[in-house]
């Protein structure tokens, strides 16, 4: 029942946190689509670069693929928790020598539970995040009809998140199936605050966009021992190409006056492609592991495009290292600390002025269970990279972003077993 | 263990949620890329702004404190003259004193209130007449009324008191003095020698002396005003080695009876049309389609300008239109109407008003706690003739806005001088219509309005 009363507990925390997404770093490239999608799964393989496709484990939740939750350990229930703290560096033309061109933040990202019902047979469910947007600038609105313009401050935030449950079927001895059924959920606000000498009061058009629909994921995995020191895998995921609906409300007030209250303003759609990815990984002497990821995402199909830019294919390369150290006692092993490093490349699905925007980063990981309290383990991640340019009249993200999680595991309803 | 669950996870999680800190900064790479583009800013100039002349029958000229002389011959408005009326008082004298006095010469001063129009270049006529009757105010239902107006006349004796031509230059002369008739002069300080009733009691004087009138003649070219501190002065002497001058003053009496008289001939100017509704051939309204596309405003000759908004009304069908903003009215003189001579009318006020024509509301602007009649913040371009007006107009459009009757009510604004500037000086203005051949002497209505997108 406490168990219970503890997952109650941190989803209310994390629904809560949701607000804290509203701080989230300054991102100009979010303005477009429904913001930035997130890359990351801050689970294990954030050391990794995020190549967890092929992963599985006993122990961790590795959030890439819904195959890997048939992996866990019978009867042991998981809690993984995760925060991450971003700094960016902008460069490029449009930064303004007068202002600041850095930020950062701190959030909570994610909050997963698992827990292997039956032999062949994991389930999760969390709370993941999907998207975000947060952007703010100054510019000029001209004024129709005139050749004077108005001082427009354009503010985004937002976010959408997935609230999962994930089934994982082992379907032999190497080849596990799985499939996640999320409701994605979010709202995307833009606003706006027009300054004026024609106007005495400010005018500021607030749109939330409620975008929300059913997302499922299915993945595979395969995992076979080609000799007893050296394991390998392979992974796949996929998603199908899904309309979200989007439905925005519009409000536009001048000073305290309400102008416009538009509940029912447009009810449209916002269609995610279609996404797969696939993976490989090998794990030498349980010790040394390798996992290269390929992620392709099929914007061009939806026709996404605007003033200047277009949505286009993404793909997504990532490959990583990780050593553990574990400590063994007859059958049984026991981590104590594993180092990981990673290096990823994607072509994002940003084309903006004619150049797509690139990514480009690597990664290095740790983590440790305390000998103390093997229940618990602690991991953090540290991620450099960069994203965009700066030809083109575009901008250009240096980022360091450091990713720490927290993963408890107990048993499941210790059944009491009496004896007549 | 659900404590221990609790430490380990959820509190560090709280923590971190909560200590979150955000530096945020603000980056336009492209505002372009924004799609809240749903409210927009929209300036519109095509509402009319009619325009036309209005008569104006009659108005109070009685205490106004000025003392309007002389006349002036105008292309547009016509030919002008005013003459002021006025009654003076008795002077403080006793007889004993004027025994050995000796009578030197009768005048009338005055002193310029810096007000004037017309050629500053070209001697004015003046005339003071001895009024033949007392300055009796019209009666309103059978009672004597609080105002003279400016149709108000008086008989006054044929030959006048005194007479003179002087160029007048305002902004340097400080008074002027104008001998009169030593008749009148002698018979009066006879008057104060003998400590006559006619000269000790003010009624008596006053219906022994009913009063001046001081006019001008049809060459006069000038009209100047001055204060209304003006008087007889009578001098005389006692002889002695050094002659010993001194004066009896003649003060203006009674400053409800001084007023002025205004008579406009507009033959042969595009008003010559202006009149009572009731005149046989005369408007009391005139379009500026009927006057080349231009109207008038000189109140003190009885001709103001309407400006009416007969089609705003379809600003609210306009597509997206949510609210008006501001709108800005810019009323243009039109160029080669004015000049140094002919200047623009400096204050120049809005006012509300109906089919009757009848003045009602200053239109004013609120600049924090306090709110000012607007003047039109004259700027004036002679050179060129970009001269203009400007108002606000956001809290009137408003208000016929909100009533959708406001077109059949034929509301308007009145362009007029503020009030005394109205009665007292004859400075006008001719303003162009929207069709005015010349873009530079055109009204124009700027109405910034915001549309919001509704689907």
């Amino acid at each position: 029942m406490k168990k219970i009363q503890l997952v109650i507990i941190l989803f209310l925390g994390a629904a809560a946190s949701q607000k804290a997404y509203s701080q989230n770093n300054a991102s100009p490239y979010s303005i477009i689509g429904i913001g930035d999608i997130e890359n990351s799964y801050f689970d294990r393989s954030s050391g990794m670069a995020n190549s967890g496709t092929a992963i599985s484990s006993s122990r961790y939740l590795y959030q890439s693929n819904p195959a890997s939750y048939s992996s866990l350990d019978d009867h042991f229930f998981h809690v993984d928790v995760a925060a991450r703290f971003k700094a960016v560096t902008y460069s490029g033309q449009p930064i303004s020598s007068t202002t600041s061109n850095q930020s950062t933040d701190l959030q909570f990202k994610k909050i997963t539970t698992a827990i292997k019902l039956k032999k062949w047979w994991g389930i999760s469910v969390g709370l993941l995040p999907f998207s975000t947007a947060n952007y703010s600038f100054y510019a000029a609105k001209p004024i129709q009809g005139t050749s004077i313009t108005a001082n427009a401050y354009n503010e985004g935030s937002g976010s959408t998140n997935q609230l999962y449950i994930a089934n994982s079927f082992k379907i032999n001895k190497n080849l596990s199936f799985g499939i996640q059924s999320a409701y994605l959920f979010g709202q995307l606000q833009q606003k706006e605050t027009l300054m004026t000498t024609i106007t005495d009061s400010l005018l500021t058009t607030t749109s939330n966009i409620f975008l929300s629909n059913l997302y499922f994921k299915s993945g595979l995995q395969y995992h076979t021992k080609i000799s007893p020191a050296l394991s390998v895998s392979a992974g796949l995921t996929g998603s199908l190409q899904t309309k979200l609906r989007a439905n925005t409300t519009l409000l536009v007030t001048s000073g305290n006056t309400t102008l416009v209250n538009n509940q029912e303003f447009k009810n449209d759609y916002f269609t995610l492609p279609v996404v797969y990815s696939g993976g490989l990984a090998a794990t030498l002497h349980d010790k040394y592991t390798f996992s290269a990821d390929y992620n392709f995402q099929s914007w061009s199909d939806l026709k996404y495009a605007g003033t200047g830019y277009v949505l286009t294919n993404s793909s997504r390369y990532s490959a990583g290292f990780e050593y553990s150290n574990k400590l063994r006692l007859r059958d049984q092993s026991f981590e104590k600390y594993f180092f990981q490093a990673g290096l990823f490349y994607s072509d994002s699905y940003l084309k903006i002025n004619g150049q797509q925007l690139n990514d480009l980063g690597g990664t290095i990981g740790a983590g440790f269970t305390p000998l103390r309290n093997p229940k618990l383990a602690v991991q953090g991640a540290l991620e450099i990279g960069k994203r965009g340019t700066t030809s083109n009249g575009l901008v250009k993200e240096n980022y360091t972003q450091f990713t720490i999680s927290v993963t408890y595991i107990d048993f499941w309803f210790k059944q009491k077993k009496f004896y007549d | 263990m659900f404590r221990k669950i609790a430490s380990y996870t959820f509190i560090p999680a709280f923590i971190l949620c909560t200590i979150s800190a955000c530096q945020k900064v603000d980056i336009n790479f492209n505002n372009e890329y924004s799609s809240n583009d749903y409210t927009q800013i929209v300036k519109v100039d095509s509402f009319a702004a009619d325009i036309s002349t209005v008569y104006i029958d009659s108005f109070p000229t009685s205490a106004k404190g000025v003392t309007l002389i002389g006349g002036y011959s105008d292309p547009y408005m016509g030919r002008i003259d005013a003459k002021t009326y006025f009654e003076i008082g008795a002077p403080l004298t006793t007889a004993s004193n004027f025994t050995k006095a000796i009578y030197d010469s009768l005048y009338l001063t005055f002193k310029l209130n810096k007000t004037y129009y017309g050629d500053t270049t070209k001697p004015v006529h003046i005339d003071i007449s001895q009024l033949s009757e007392l300055i009796i105010p019209p009666s309103i239902f059978g009672n004597i009324g609080p105002n003279l107006y400016n149709t108000n006349h008086f008989a006054v004796y044929p030959t006048p008191l005194g007479s003179t031509d002087l160029v007048v230059r305002p902004n340097l002369t400080d008074s002027i003095h104008i001998r009169l008739s030593d008749v009148l002069g002698d018979t009066l300080f006879a008057k104060i020698q003998r400590g006559d009733l006619d000269v000790t009691n003010g009624t008596n004087f006053l219906n022994f002396f009913n009063g001046l009138c001081v006019s001008s003649n049809a060459n006069s070219a000038l009209v100047f005003g001055c204060k209304d501190s003006m008087g007889l002065k009578l001098a005389y002497h006692f002889p002695s080695l050094y002659k010993d001058s001194a004066t009896v003053s003649f003060p203006l009496s009674n400053t409800t009876h001084h007023f002025t008289n205004i008579t406009v001939n507009r033959n042969g100017t595009p008003l010559q049309n202006l009149g009572p509704a009731n005149a046989s051939g005369k408007q009391n309204i005139i379009s500026s389609k009927l006057t080349n596309n231009m109207a008038f405003t000189q109140p003190a000759s009885g001709a103001m300008i309407k400006i009416r908004f007969p089609s705003i009304q379809s600003l609210l069908n306009l597509p997206n239109y949510v609210k008006l903003l501001r709108a800005q009215l810019i009323i243009r003189p039109v160029a080669n109407t004015y000049s140094t001579f002919y200047y623009l009318t400096p204050n120049l006020r809005l006012t509300t008003t109906n089919i009757a024509n009848q003045m009602g509301t200053d239109l004013s602007i609120n600049t924090g706690t306090t709110s000012t009649v607007q003047n039109g913040g004259l700027t004036v371009d002679y050179l060129r003739g970009n001269s203009s007006y400007v108002y606000d107009v956001t809290s009137y459009l408003n208000l016929i806005l909100n009533n959708p009757i406001s077109a059949y009510q034929q509301d308007g604004l009145l362009l007029t001088p503020p009030s005394n500037a109205y009665e007292t000086q004859f400075t006008r203005t001719i303003i162009g219509d929207k069709y005015n051949t010349l873009q530079q002497n055109q009204i124009e209505l700027d109405v910034y309005y915001v549309a919001v997108q509704q689907k």
